[in-house]
C-alpha cells in the first residue's frame, strides 16, 4: 500500500487498502456535495461551483496519491452518467463540452495540490492558501485552454476567468480557514 | 447546502412497475446514448420526441405528479433563471418581436430560453429517471458489470466499485448530519444569516464538525468492513442477483433502435 504521505491523513492513517477505503469515499461524498452548490453566470458557460472548492479540500487533506484518486473516481462517476458534476450534469460528454478543460484540470490541480500538502504545506495558513492559489491557476489554465476553442478569442477571459474571481478567493479563503483547525482537532482527537 | 444532492442521489422509490423491474444495466445503456445524442444535436423535434420517451417512462414507472413537483422544484429557479437570461441578452442578431422602453424582445432569445430550458429539463429528468428506478446498489451493481472490460488494464474495479456504492449510500446520511450540526450551531447561537463576510466565516463552524464526523463515521466503517472480513480483492457478490432477461435484451435494443431512429431522421 502506499506509505509515507503526511498530508492530515497521515494523522487518521489505517493501516490497508480496504480500512482506506470508507475514507476516500467520505471525501468523494464531500466532493459530490460540494458540487451541488452551484450558481450559474448569465454571461457565461462556465458556472461558478463548490467544485474547486471540494477540489483543493479533498487534495489538501488526503494528499497527492489518494487526493487524485479520489478525484479520478469523482470524475470517473461523472463519466458514467451519475449525476455529480455540477448543478447534477454527467455524462462523457462533458469531457468534450466547452467545460471539461476545467474538469482534466481537476486532475492535475488534485496532484500539484496533493503533492504540496504531502510536503506539510498544509499545516500553516499561509502555505495552504499559496498551494490552493496555485491549485486554482492551474485549474484555470486548463479550463481557459479548452474553451478557447468554443469562445472567441476577445471573449475569452469575461466567460472563463474574470467572473469567478472573487467566487475563487472566497473559495480558497474558507478552505484554508478550515485546513489548519481540521488538522488541530484531528491531532486532538488521536 | 446538500439538499439537492439527497433529492437527485437518494431518491429511489421502491415500487412495483415495468421499469423497476428492469436490469439498471438496461435502463442505463439507452440513457447514456441519448444524453449523448442531446449534445451532438440541435434538434428541437429531437428533443421534444426524447422528452416525450422519457415522460412515458417516467409514467411506466408509476411516478404519480406528486413526486416530480418534488424533484423539479429545486431546478425550477435554475431553468427560470436560464430562461430569463436567454430572454434578456441572446439572439441580438434575429428581428425584434416588441420593444418596451430601451428593453426589445428578439425572436432569437424567445426560442434559445425554450430550448435551453428544454435541454435543462431533459438533462435533469434523464438522471431522475435513472435515480428513481434503480435503487443506488443496482446503479453500482450495474456500473462494475458494464466497467468489467476495464480490468485488463489493471484498473482498481473492486475497490472502485466499494468506493461508488459507499458514496451513494451515505449521501442521506451526511445530510443527515448537515442538519443536526447545523441545528446544534444555531442552539449555541451561531447564525448563519447576515453580511457576506459573516456568513462565510460561520460557515467554518458548520463545516469543521461536518468534516470531522464524517471522518469518524470513515473510521467506524472501515472496522466494520473489517470486522466483517470483507476482501475487497474477491470476485464480488451482490445482495441482489437479477440477472440479464429476455425482457432486458429486448428492452434495451428496442430503445436503442429507437433512440437511434430518432436521431437519424429527426436529429
Amino acid at each position: 500500500m502506499i506509505t509515507n504521505t503526511t498530508a492530515l491523513y497521515s494523522k487518521i492513517q489505517p493501516n490497508t487498502l480496504l480500512a482506506e477505503l470508507p475514507l476516500l469515499a467520505t471525501f468523494n461524498m464531500l466532493l459530490i456535495a460540494c458540487s451541488y452548490i452551484s450558481i450559474t453566470l448569465p454571461f457565461s458557460p462556465v458556472p461558478i461551483t463548490g467544485q474547486t472548492f471540494g477540489i483543493l479540500l479533498v487534495a489538501m487533506a488526503l494528499g497527492r496519491v489518494r487526493g487524485m484518486a479520489v478525484v479520478m473516481a469523482y470524475l470517473l462517476e461523472g463519466a458514467m452518467g451519475l449525476p455529480v458534476f455540477a448543478g447534477g450534469s454527467a455524462g462523457i460528454v462533458k469531457f468534450v463540452g466547452p467545460t471539461g478543460g476545467y474538469l482534466v484540470g481537476f486532475a492535475v490541480s488534485a496532484y500539484m495540490v496533493g503533492y504540496l500538502a504531502d510536503k506539510r504545506w498544509d499545516k500553516s495558513f499561509a502555505k495552504t492558501t499559496i498551494a490552493m492559489v496555485l491549485g486554482t491557476a492551474l485549474i484555470f489554465v486548463t479550463g481557459l485552454a479548452q474553451l478557447s476553442f468554443f469562445v472567441p478569442a476577445e471573449t475569452l477571459f469575461t466567460m472563463g476567468f474574470t467572473p469567478f474571481v472573487p467566487g475563487a478567493i472566497v473559495k480558497i479563503a474558507v478552505a484554508s480557514v478550515i485546513l489548519p483547525s481540521v488538522w488541530k482537532l484531528v491531532k486532538d482527537m488521536k | 447546502m446538500f439538499q439537492q444532492a439527497t433529492v437527485m442521489i437518494g431518491q429511489y422509490r421502491p415500487l412495483v412497475s415495468f421499469m423497476h423491474s428492469l436490469d439498471a444495466r438496461a435502463k442505463v445503456l439507452p440513457i447514456l446514448l441519448v444524453l449523448i445524442l442531446l449534445l451532438l444535436t440541435n434538434s428541437w423535434l429531437f428533443s421534444i420526441s426524447m422528452l416525450i420517451l422519457i415522460a412515458c417512462s417516467l409514467y411506466f414507472a408509476g411516478v404519480d405528479k406528486k413526486i416530480c413537483q418534488e424533484n423539479l422544484k429545486p431546478i425550477l429557479y435554475f431553468i427560470l433563471f436560464t430562461a430569463g437570461y436567454h430572454l434578456l441578452f441572446s439572439g441580438k442578431e434575429t428581428e425584434p418581436l416588441f420593444r418596451l422602453f430601451s428593453f426589445s424582445l428578439y425572436k432569437g432569445a424567445i426560442i434559445s430560453a425554450g430550448y435551453y430550458s428544454l435541454r435543462l429539463v431533459l438533462f435533469l429528468s434523464t438522471a431522475f429517471l435513472i435515480t428513481l428506478t434503480c435503487s443506488p446498489s443496482q446503479l453500482s451493481e450495474a456500473i462494475t458489470k458494464l466497467l468489467r472490460p476495464l480490468k485488463i488494464v489493471k484498473f482498481p474495479l473492486s475497490d472502485f466499485s466499494l468506493l461508488l456504492f459507499i458514496s451513494l449510500r451515505f449521501i442521506p446520511i451526511l445530510y443527515d448530519e448537515y442538519q443536526t450540526v447545523k441545528n446544534a450551531q444555531q442552539m449555541r447561537g451561531v447564525k448563519y444569516t447576515g453580511s457576506f463576510i459573516k456568513k462565510i466565516l460561520n460557515l467554518k463552524s458548520l463545516l469543521i464538525p461536518l468534516l470531522l464526523s464524517a471522518i469518524r463515521r470513515a473510521d467506524e466503517l472501515a472496522d466494520a468492513l473489517q470486522a466483517r472480513g470483507y476482501d475487497s480483492n474477491k470476485e464480488r457478490t451482490f445482495f441482489t442477483t437479477d440477472s440479464f432477461s429476455y425482457r432486458d435484451t429486448s428492452f434495451l435494443i428496442l430503445s436503442l433502435v429507437t433512440i437511434s431512429l430518432l436521431f437519424y431522421w429527426v436529429g
